[in-house]
């Protein structure tokens, strides 16, 4: 059986990041983009973690992905907040029902 | 749609409740058995074994800690050259692990881009994020898989799942996905950057050839790095969080008259109808 080394973990987070970034960009729904981008976020952890393990010299790379842990947390209850605020103004989740700012 | 909705609302709580269930059933289940697969790795000199000690019985840690570092150093640099640089673990546990892990966390990406309903796709990342845990403990970071099941699948999941049952079905499941050539050119985009990643990556041999101390990624040493190094980020960052906290709650509690902030409504366009005359009524909604 092949081993498996800090390339596959990096493969990993490329398809995972993509897939999130695909998601964000394919998706109206503003719910399921929020969900692309914490997907991003994990891949981007994946990433950092697994290098760290690779490269063992400290613990950089599993604080920094803690810290983003925390962003993304902070990031999901301030989106949740604007999307339920979006909800009641247009009764709607579509993010091309955010169109205020078009000039 | 709405009638859709209705329709499938009736016998959807409990599926979806089974649906949770097993998703995380299956999620902490294979991360029990990573845990179980590192527990069991015969030297075991840091990780999980240690971390349990350092819990448990501080005494015993440093007895270890003076008596054992040369030797269980010896047998991680012997085992992380017989295992070709995965260090602990025996080789093949960690491949099919890793394979499992990688396996679930793919599908589960792809249900949450893919499906229709928004909590099919807050499943998808529960099962993404179980994975990714799980990967985190093959990675030997082990207070971050623990974090990662607290944070992400106890409040990010769980906030998302409140979310979504809170909003009316109808509104929240009827956008659907753009049209068709921009979903061709974003999925041909990520088929040209796998591609060259994955034709970069394994052409390139990566990783140093060091193998990790015995404690490595253990609680205590994390926290260590935590409290001393990263101290100053890790003040900022509860700041940020605090804001966060009060941001979230002034965005979405809107004014005492019940029309939202302007914060919610710079995003949706009713900033323009009621707080700045200046803007003007060119587009309003109203």
């Amino acid at each position: 059986m092949p081993d498996v080394g800090l390339n596959h973990y990096l493969l990993l987070g490329v398809m995972l990041f993509s897939l999130g970034a695909v998601g964000f960009v394919v998706r109206r729904n503003a719910l399921i983009s929020l969900m692309s981008i914490e997907l991003m976020l994990n891949a981007a952890n994946l990433v950092l973690v697994a290098f760290n393990r690779y490269h063992p010299v400290d613990h950089t790379g599993q604080i920094f992905a803690l810290f983003v842990v925390a962003i993304a947390a902070a990031e999901a209850a301030v989106g949740l907040a604007i999307i339920v605020s979006l909800y009641r103004l247009r009764r709607s989740v579509g993010t091309d029902d955010a169109d205020g700012m078009k000039g | 749609m709405m009638m859709n909705s209705h329709g499938c609302r009736r016998g959807a709580l409990p599926r979806l409740g089974l649906g949770l269930g097993l998703a995380a059933a299956c999620g902490l289940a294979w991360a029990g058995t990573v845990w179980a697969a590192e527990a069991e790795a015969p030297p075991a000199p840091g990780g999980l074994g240690a971390l349990a000690a350092a819990e448990g019985v501080p005494v015993v840690v440093t007895a270890t800690a003076s008596s054992s570092p040369a030797d269980s150093g010896a047998s991680l640099v012997e085992q992380y050259r017989e295992g070709g640089g995965v260090g602990r673990q025996s080789s093949r546990t960690h491949v099919v692990l890793f394979w499992f892990g990688a396996a679930a966390a793919l599908l589960g990406a792809i249900a949450v881009i893919v499906a229709r309903r928004p909590m099919r796709s807050a499943l998808g990342l529960l099962v993404v994020v179980l994975a990714t845990a799980g990967l985190y403990l093959l990675l030997r970071a082990e207070l971050l898989a623990a974090l990662q099941v607290l944070i992400y699948a106890g409040a990010v999941v769980v906030l998302l799942v409140f979310v979504i049952t809170f909003l009316d079905q109808g509104a929240v499941t009827a956008p659907g996905g753009r049209r068709l050539p921009v979903r061709v050119l974003a999925v041909a985009a990520i088929v040209y950057v796998l591609y060259l990643a994955a034709h970069e990556l394994f052409a390139m041999g990566l990783g140093s050839r060091i193998p990790p101390a015995a404690d490595f990624g253990s609680t205590a040493s994390v926290g260590h790095a935590l409290f001393t190094t990263f101290v100053i980020p890790f003040e900022a960052i509860s700041a940020l969080l605090l804001t966060a906290i009060v941001g979230a709650v002034a965005v979405a509690k809107g004014r005492a008259d019940g029309t939202p902030t302007t914060a919610g409504g710079a995003l949706s366009g009713a900033g323009e109808s009621k707080g700045t005359p200046a803007a003007g009524h060119d587009e309003g909604g109203e």
